[in-house]
Protein backbone atom coordinates (compact mmCIF):
# COMPACT_ATOMS: atom_id res chain seq x y z
CA UNK A 1 0.00 0.00 0.00
CA UNK A 2 1.26 3.43 -0.95
CA UNK A 3 2.50 5.50 1.98
CA UNK A 4 0.40 8.69 2.38
CA UNK A 5 2.14 11.84 1.33
CA UNK A 6 2.88 13.75 4.55
CA UNK A 7 2.66 17.10 2.75
CA UNK A 8 -0.89 16.23 1.65
CA UNK A 9 -1.68 15.12 5.18
CA UNK A 10 -0.37 18.36 6.59
CA UNK A 11 -2.56 20.37 4.23
CA UNK A 12 -5.62 18.23 4.98
CA UNK A 13 -5.18 18.55 8.72
CA UNK A 14 -4.50 22.27 8.63
CA UNK A 15 -7.52 23.10 6.51
CA UNK A 16 -10.01 20.59 7.94
CA UNK A 17 -11.40 23.12 10.42
CA UNK A 18 -10.23 26.25 8.62
CA UNK A 19 -12.76 29.05 9.02
CA UNK A 20 -12.44 32.74 8.27
CA UNK A 21 -15.13 35.31 8.90
CA UNK A 22 -15.90 36.95 5.57
CA UNK A 23 -15.99 40.76 5.43
CA UNK A 24 -19.39 42.34 6.07
CA UNK A 25 -19.57 43.71 2.54
CA UNK A 26 -20.15 40.18 1.19
CA UNK A 27 -23.40 39.85 3.13
CA UNK A 28 -24.33 43.44 2.31
CA UNK A 29 -23.93 42.72 -1.40
CA UNK A 30 -25.79 39.44 -1.07
CA UNK A 31 -28.63 41.09 0.80
CA UNK A 32 -28.99 43.76 -1.88
CA UNK A 33 -29.35 41.07 -4.54
CA UNK A 34 -31.66 38.84 -2.50
CA UNK A 35 -33.86 41.68 -1.28
CA UNK A 36 -33.50 44.60 -3.67
CA UNK A 37 -35.15 47.83 -2.62
CA UNK A 38 -38.22 48.59 -4.72
CA UNK A 39 -37.38 51.14 -7.36
CA UNK A 40 -39.97 53.89 -7.87
CA UNK A 41 -41.91 53.17 -11.00
CA UNK A 42 -40.63 55.22 -13.87
CA UNK A 43 -42.83 57.40 -16.00
CA UNK A 44 -42.06 55.31 -19.04
CA UNK A 45 -42.99 52.09 -17.23
CA UNK A 46 -46.36 53.55 -16.35
CA UNK A 47 -47.00 54.62 -19.94
CA UNK A 48 -45.95 51.30 -21.39
CA UNK A 49 -48.24 49.41 -19.01
CA UNK A 50 -51.29 50.87 -20.69
CA UNK A 51 -53.34 48.01 -22.03
CA UNK A 52 -54.15 49.63 -25.35
CA UNK A 53 -50.54 49.37 -26.44
CA UNK A 54 -49.36 45.87 -26.96
CA UNK A 55 -45.85 44.78 -27.90
CA UNK A 56 -43.26 46.97 -26.12
CA UNK A 57 -41.62 48.13 -29.34
CA UNK A 58 -44.98 49.32 -30.72
CA UNK A 59 -45.75 51.05 -27.46
CA UNK A 60 -42.49 52.95 -27.59
CA UNK A 61 -42.84 53.79 -31.24
CA UNK A 62 -46.35 55.15 -30.79
CA UNK A 63 -45.39 57.15 -27.73
CA UNK A 64 -42.25 58.65 -29.26
CA UNK A 65 -43.95 59.54 -32.56
CA UNK A 66 -46.92 61.12 -30.76
CA UNK A 67 -44.63 63.17 -28.57
CA UNK A 68 -42.63 64.27 -31.62
CA UNK A 69 -45.75 65.37 -33.51
CA UNK A 70 -47.06 67.35 -30.53
CA UNK A 71 -43.69 69.02 -30.03
CA UNK A 72 -43.46 69.85 -33.72
CA UNK A 73 -46.93 71.43 -33.74
CA UNK A 74 -46.05 73.54 -30.71
CA UNK A 75 -42.88 74.74 -32.39
CA UNK A 76 -44.70 75.53 -35.63
CA UNK A 77 -47.38 77.46 -33.75
CA UNK A 78 -44.94 79.58 -31.80
CA UNK A 79 -42.60 80.17 -34.73
CA UNK A 80 -45.32 81.24 -37.15
CA UNK A 81 -47.50 83.24 -34.78
CA UNK A 82 -47.18 87.03 -35.38
CA UNK A 83 -49.60 87.97 -32.63
CA UNK A 84 -48.39 90.42 -30.03
CA UNK A 85 -49.69 92.30 -27.05
CA UNK A 86 -50.67 95.90 -26.54
CA UNK A 87 -50.21 97.01 -22.97
CA UNK A 88 -49.74 100.20 -21.05
CA UNK A 89 -51.02 102.48 -18.33
CA UNK A 90 -53.76 105.02 -18.45
CA UNK A 91 -52.99 108.32 -16.74
CA UNK A 92 -55.17 110.97 -15.27
CA UNK A 93 -52.93 113.80 -16.37
CA UNK A 94 -49.62 112.73 -14.84
CA UNK A 95 -50.86 110.24 -12.20
CA UNK A 96 -52.24 106.80 -12.92
CA UNK A 97 -55.90 106.24 -13.54
CA UNK A 98 -57.83 104.17 -11.00
CA UNK A 99 -59.87 101.90 -13.20
CA UNK A 100 -61.73 102.16 -16.46
CA UNK A 101 -62.29 100.45 -19.74
CA UNK A 102 -59.90 100.14 -22.65
CA UNK A 103 -61.37 99.53 -26.08
CA UNK A 104 -59.36 98.51 -29.09
CA UNK A 105 -60.62 99.29 -32.59
CA UNK A 106 -59.20 97.72 -35.69
CA UNK A 107 -58.71 99.94 -38.72
CA UNK A 108 -59.99 98.09 -41.77
CA UNK A 109 -58.31 100.26 -44.37
CA UNK A 110 -56.14 103.31 -44.55
CA UNK A 111 -58.91 105.84 -45.25
CA UNK A 112 -58.98 108.96 -43.17
CA UNK A 113 -61.17 110.00 -41.39
CA UNK A 114 -61.18 106.73 -39.55
CA UNK A 115 -64.82 105.82 -39.93
CA UNK A 116 -64.08 102.31 -41.02
CA UNK A 117 -62.87 101.10 -37.60
CA UNK A 118 -64.40 97.97 -36.07
CA UNK A 119 -64.53 97.09 -32.44
CA UNK A 120 -61.82 94.50 -31.82
CA UNK A 121 -61.71 93.85 -28.09
CA UNK A 122 -62.48 95.40 -24.71
CA UNK A 123 -60.33 95.01 -21.58
CA UNK A 124 -60.56 96.41 -18.07
CA UNK A 125 -58.13 99.03 -16.79
CA UNK A 126 -57.15 97.91 -13.28
CA UNK A 127 -56.74 100.03 -10.13
CA UNK A 128 -53.13 100.75 -11.07
CA UNK A 129 -54.19 102.07 -14.44
CA UNK A 130 -52.78 99.04 -16.21
CA UNK A 131 -54.42 97.45 -19.20
CA UNK A 132 -53.38 94.75 -21.61
CA UNK A 133 -54.63 93.21 -24.86
CA UNK A 134 -52.81 89.92 -25.29
CA UNK A 135 -52.48 88.03 -28.57
CA UNK A 136 -53.48 90.82 -30.90
CA UNK A 137 -53.45 90.05 -34.63
CA UNK A 138 -51.10 92.03 -36.83
CA UNK A 139 -52.72 95.22 -38.11
CA UNK A 140 -53.50 98.85 -37.32
CA UNK A 141 -55.48 99.83 -34.22
CA UNK A 142 -56.90 102.71 -32.30
CA UNK A 143 -57.07 102.64 -28.53
CA UNK A 144 -59.82 104.31 -26.58
CA UNK A 145 -59.91 104.71 -22.78
CA UNK A 146 -63.06 105.42 -20.78
CA UNK A 147 -62.47 106.35 -17.17
CA UNK A 148 -64.98 104.67 -14.86
CA UNK A 149 -65.68 103.56 -11.38
CA UNK A 150 -64.51 106.56 -9.41
CA UNK A 151 -66.68 109.38 -8.31
CA UNK A 152 -66.09 112.52 -10.24
CA UNK A 153 -63.40 111.07 -12.39
CA UNK A 154 -65.51 110.58 -15.47
CA UNK A 155 -66.70 114.16 -15.15
CA UNK A 156 -63.25 115.66 -15.08
CA UNK A 157 -61.69 113.53 -17.74
CA UNK A 158 -62.81 112.90 -21.25
CA UNK A 159 -62.59 109.57 -22.96
CA UNK A 160 -59.45 109.65 -24.95
CA UNK A 161 -57.84 108.00 -27.91
CA UNK A 162 -54.22 107.05 -27.79
CA UNK A 163 -52.22 109.67 -25.92
CA UNK A 164 -53.80 112.99 -25.09
CA UNK A 165 -56.15 113.00 -28.04
CA UNK A 166 -59.86 113.28 -27.67
CA UNK A 167 -60.74 112.62 -31.28
CA UNK A 168 -59.99 109.50 -33.21
CA UNK A 169 -58.81 111.48 -36.22
CA UNK A 170 -56.01 112.95 -34.13
CA UNK A 171 -55.08 109.74 -32.37
CA UNK A 172 -51.86 107.92 -32.96
CA UNK A 173 -52.36 104.63 -34.77
CA UNK A 174 -50.96 101.56 -33.12
CA UNK A 175 -49.36 99.16 -35.55
CA UNK A 176 -48.86 95.54 -34.59
CA UNK A 177 -46.26 93.79 -36.72
CA UNK A 178 -43.20 92.28 -35.08
CA UNK A 179 -43.18 93.38 -31.44
CA UNK A 180 -45.39 94.07 -28.46
CA UNK A 181 -46.49 97.68 -28.14
CA UNK A 182 -46.40 99.82 -25.05
CA UNK A 183 -49.23 102.32 -25.29
CA UNK A 184 -49.53 104.68 -22.35
CA UNK A 185 -52.62 106.86 -22.53
CA UNK A 186 -52.82 110.28 -20.90
CA UNK A 187 -56.42 111.36 -20.58
CA UNK A 188 -56.95 115.04 -21.24
CA UNK A 189 -58.89 116.89 -18.51
CA UNK A 190 -62.23 118.03 -19.77
CA UNK A 191 -61.68 121.71 -19.10
CA UNK A 192 -58.48 121.78 -21.14
CA UNK A 193 -60.25 120.35 -24.11
CA UNK A 194 -63.11 122.75 -23.84
CA UNK A 195 -60.86 125.69 -24.17
CA UNK B 1 -23.45 28.84 26.14
CA UNK B 2 -21.63 27.01 23.36
CA UNK B 3 -19.73 29.05 20.80
CA UNK B 4 -21.83 27.69 17.92
CA UNK B 5 -25.06 28.73 19.66
CA UNK B 6 -23.80 32.28 20.11
CA UNK B 7 -23.43 32.62 16.36
CA UNK B 8 -27.14 31.95 15.91
CA UNK B 9 -28.10 35.23 17.50
CA UNK B 10 -29.04 38.09 15.27
CA UNK B 11 -28.44 41.61 16.44
CA UNK B 12 -30.93 44.18 15.27
CA UNK B 13 -30.55 47.77 16.56
CA UNK B 14 -28.67 46.44 19.60
CA UNK B 15 -31.45 43.97 20.37
CA UNK B 16 -30.42 40.34 20.62
CA UNK B 17 -32.87 38.10 18.82
CA UNK B 18 -32.77 34.32 19.01
CA UNK B 19 -34.87 32.85 16.24
CA UNK B 20 -36.69 29.65 17.12
CA UNK B 21 -34.87 27.46 14.68
CA UNK B 22 -33.97 23.99 15.85
CA UNK B 23 -32.73 22.08 12.86
CA UNK B 24 -31.06 22.68 9.50
CA UNK B 25 -34.29 21.56 7.87
CA UNK B 26 -36.20 24.24 9.77
CA UNK B 27 -33.64 26.85 8.75
CA UNK B 28 -33.87 25.76 5.12
CA UNK B 29 -37.67 25.97 5.24
CA UNK B 30 -37.50 29.50 6.58
CA UNK B 31 -34.93 30.51 3.96
CA UNK B 32 -37.19 29.11 1.27
CA UNK B 33 -39.84 31.53 2.52
CA UNK B 34 -37.27 34.26 1.81
CA UNK B 35 -37.19 35.44 5.42
CA UNK B 36 -34.26 37.82 5.55
CA UNK B 37 -33.43 37.10 9.20
CA UNK B 38 -33.27 33.38 8.49
CA UNK B 39 -31.13 33.91 5.43
CA UNK B 40 -28.76 35.97 7.54
CA UNK B 41 -28.69 33.26 10.19
CA UNK B 42 -28.00 30.67 7.49
CA UNK B 43 -25.21 32.82 6.09
CA UNK B 44 -23.70 33.53 9.51
CA UNK B 45 -23.69 29.82 10.29
CA UNK B 46 -22.03 28.57 7.12
CA UNK B 47 -20.15 31.50 5.59
CA UNK B 48 -16.96 31.35 7.71
CA UNK B 49 -16.30 27.74 6.77
CA UNK B 50 -17.17 28.34 3.13
CA UNK B 51 -15.01 31.45 2.99
CA UNK B 52 -12.08 29.27 4.12
CA UNK B 53 -12.74 27.04 1.10
CA UNK B 54 -13.04 30.04 -1.20
CA UNK B 55 -9.71 31.40 0.05
CA UNK B 56 -8.05 28.09 -0.86
CA UNK B 57 -9.51 28.07 -4.36
CA UNK B 58 -9.00 31.78 -5.06
CA UNK B 59 -5.79 33.50 -5.99
CA UNK B 60 -6.63 36.51 -3.82
CA UNK B 61 -9.13 37.68 -1.21
CA UNK B 62 -11.19 39.73 -3.65
CA UNK B 63 -11.78 36.67 -5.83
CA UNK B 64 -12.61 34.66 -2.71
CA UNK B 65 -15.26 37.21 -1.73
CA UNK B 66 -16.73 37.10 -5.23
CA UNK B 67 -16.86 33.32 -5.18
CA UNK B 68 -18.47 33.31 -1.74
CA UNK B 69 -21.13 35.79 -2.79
CA UNK B 70 -21.82 34.02 -6.06
CA UNK B 71 -21.83 30.69 -4.26
CA UNK B 72 -24.35 31.77 -1.65
CA UNK B 73 -26.57 33.25 -4.33
CA UNK B 74 -26.50 29.86 -6.00
CA UNK B 75 -27.16 28.15 -2.67
CA UNK B 76 -30.22 30.30 -1.97
CA UNK B 77 -31.46 29.87 -5.53
CA UNK B 78 -31.15 26.08 -5.43
CA UNK B 79 -32.04 25.51 -1.82
CA UNK B 80 -35.27 23.79 -2.80
CA UNK B 81 -33.13 20.99 -4.29
CA UNK B 82 -31.83 20.11 -0.83
CA UNK B 83 -33.97 17.21 0.38
CA UNK B 84 -32.45 16.84 3.80
CA UNK B 85 -30.54 13.75 2.77
CA UNK B 86 -26.94 14.16 3.87
CA UNK B 87 -25.51 17.10 5.72
CA UNK B 88 -26.47 20.62 4.74
CA UNK B 89 -22.86 21.65 5.25
CA UNK B 90 -21.71 19.10 2.66
CA UNK B 91 -24.36 20.21 0.18
CA UNK B 92 -23.38 23.87 0.53
CA UNK B 93 -19.71 22.94 0.31
CA UNK B 94 -20.25 21.15 -3.01
CA UNK B 95 -22.14 24.16 -4.36
CA UNK B 96 -19.36 26.52 -3.31
CA UNK B 97 -16.70 24.29 -4.86
CA UNK B 98 -18.68 24.13 -8.11
CA UNK B 99 -18.99 27.91 -8.07
CA UNK B 100 -15.24 28.26 -7.55
CA UNK B 101 -14.53 25.93 -10.45
CA UNK B 102 -16.94 27.80 -12.73
CA UNK B 103 -15.42 31.10 -11.64
CA UNK B 104 -11.97 30.05 -12.84
CA UNK B 105 -13.24 28.09 -15.83
CA UNK B 106 -14.31 31.42 -17.29
CA UNK B 107 -10.79 32.75 -16.90
CA UNK B 108 -8.47 29.90 -17.82
CA UNK B 109 -8.36 26.55 -19.51
CA UNK B 110 -7.42 23.45 -17.61
CA UNK B 111 -5.96 21.63 -20.62
CA UNK B 112 -2.35 22.28 -19.84
CA UNK B 113 -0.56 18.96 -20.47
CA UNK B 114 2.60 18.43 -18.44
CA UNK B 115 5.16 15.68 -18.75
CA UNK B 116 5.24 13.89 -15.41
CA UNK B 117 9.00 13.87 -15.30
CA UNK B 118 9.30 17.51 -16.26
CA UNK B 119 7.57 18.60 -13.07
CA UNK B 120 9.47 16.52 -10.61
CA UNK B 121 11.21 18.41 -7.85
CA UNK B 122 13.52 16.24 -5.80
CA UNK B 123 14.08 18.22 -2.64
CA UNK B 124 12.97 16.40 0.49
CA UNK B 125 10.90 18.42 2.86
CA UNK B 126 11.48 17.91 6.55
CA UNK B 127 8.31 16.55 8.20
CA UNK B 128 9.19 18.17 11.53
CA UNK B 129 9.81 21.53 9.96
CA UNK B 130 6.58 21.20 8.01
CA UNK B 131 4.60 20.69 11.20
CA UNK B 132 5.73 24.16 12.33
CA UNK B 133 3.95 25.82 9.42
CA UNK B 134 0.75 27.69 10.23
CA UNK B 135 -2.43 27.41 8.20
CA UNK B 136 -1.98 30.99 6.96
CA UNK B 137 1.51 30.13 5.65
CA UNK B 138 0.17 27.03 3.91
CA UNK B 139 -2.63 29.13 2.43
CA UNK B 140 -0.01 31.51 1.08
CA UNK B 141 1.77 28.58 -0.59
CA UNK B 142 -1.43 27.29 -2.19
CA UNK B 143 -2.42 30.70 -3.45
CA UNK B 144 0.89 31.13 -5.23
CA UNK B 145 0.17 28.07 -7.38
CA UNK B 146 -1.11 28.60 -10.91
CA UNK B 147 -4.90 28.39 -11.05
CA UNK B 148 -5.04 24.99 -12.79
CA UNK B 149 -2.69 23.35 -10.30
CA UNK B 150 -4.32 25.01 -7.32
CA UNK B 151 -7.76 23.83 -8.42
CA UNK B 152 -6.71 20.22 -8.98
CA UNK B 153 -4.73 20.19 -5.72
CA UNK B 154 -7.72 21.51 -3.80
CA UNK B 155 -10.14 19.06 -5.39
CA UNK B 156 -7.92 16.02 -4.91
CA UNK B 157 -6.20 16.70 -1.61
CA UNK B 158 -8.73 18.81 0.29
CA UNK B 159 -12.08 17.79 -1.17
CA UNK B 160 -11.23 14.13 -1.75
CA UNK B 161 -12.35 13.82 -5.36
CA UNK B 162 -10.76 11.19 -7.59
CA UNK B 163 -8.86 12.09 -10.75
CA UNK B 164 -11.72 10.65 -12.76
CA UNK B 165 -14.22 12.95 -11.01
CA UNK B 166 -11.89 15.94 -11.32
CA UNK B 167 -11.51 15.25 -15.03
CA UNK B 168 -15.29 15.32 -15.36
CA UNK B 169 -15.65 18.50 -13.32
CA UNK B 170 -12.94 20.44 -15.13
CA UNK B 171 -13.48 18.90 -18.55
CA UNK B 172 -9.97 17.51 -18.79
CA UNK B 173 -8.58 13.99 -19.27
CA UNK B 174 -7.84 12.01 -16.13
CA UNK B 175 -4.12 11.98 -16.91
CA UNK B 176 -4.07 15.75 -17.15
CA UNK B 177 -5.54 15.91 -13.67
CA UNK B 178 -2.83 13.56 -12.44
CA UNK B 179 -0.07 15.51 -14.08
CA UNK B 180 -1.39 18.81 -12.75
CA UNK B 181 -1.55 17.41 -9.22
CA UNK B 182 1.99 16.11 -9.61
CA UNK B 183 3.21 19.47 -10.78
CA UNK B 184 1.28 21.27 -8.04
CA UNK B 185 2.96 19.15 -5.39
CA UNK B 186 6.36 19.66 -7.00
CA UNK B 187 5.80 23.41 -6.92
CA UNK B 188 4.71 23.23 -3.30
CA UNK B 189 7.89 21.33 -2.43
CA UNK B 190 9.88 23.90 -4.32
CA UNK B 191 8.23 26.75 -2.45
CA UNK B 192 8.60 25.06 0.93
CA UNK B 193 12.23 24.36 0.10
CA UNK B 194 12.64 28.02 -0.69
CA UNK B 195 11.20 28.79 2.73
CA UNK B 196 13.93 26.62 4.33
CA UNK B 197 11.95 23.47 5.13
CA UNK B 198 14.32 21.00 3.41
CA UNK B 199 16.03 18.16 5.21
CA UNK B 200 19.54 19.13 6.25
Amino acid sequence: MEKPDYIEEKFRQSFSEFTVAPPGRVWDGLQKILHPKPVPERFWARISDLSWFSPPTVKRLVFISSATVVLFLFLVYFMTSNNHAIRGHAYDGESRLCGGTAILYRIQDSTVPLDSVNHYRTEMVDDNGFFQFPDVDPGRYLLHIFPQGHEGLDENLLPSSFDWQKYAEQAEIIVISTDDVNADVHLPPKENLLK
Amino acid sequence: MAESEKKDYIYYQNLKILPLIDTDQDLVARCLRREMASQQLFYNRFAPRMFGICLRFAGNSADAEDILQEGFLRVFAKLHHYRGEGSLDGWIRRTIVTTAINYYKKQCKFHHEVDLHEATYHATISEDALSMLTTEELLGVIRELPTEYRTVFNLFVMEGYSHCEIGGMLGIPENTSKSQLHRAKALIRQKLSGMGFTDK
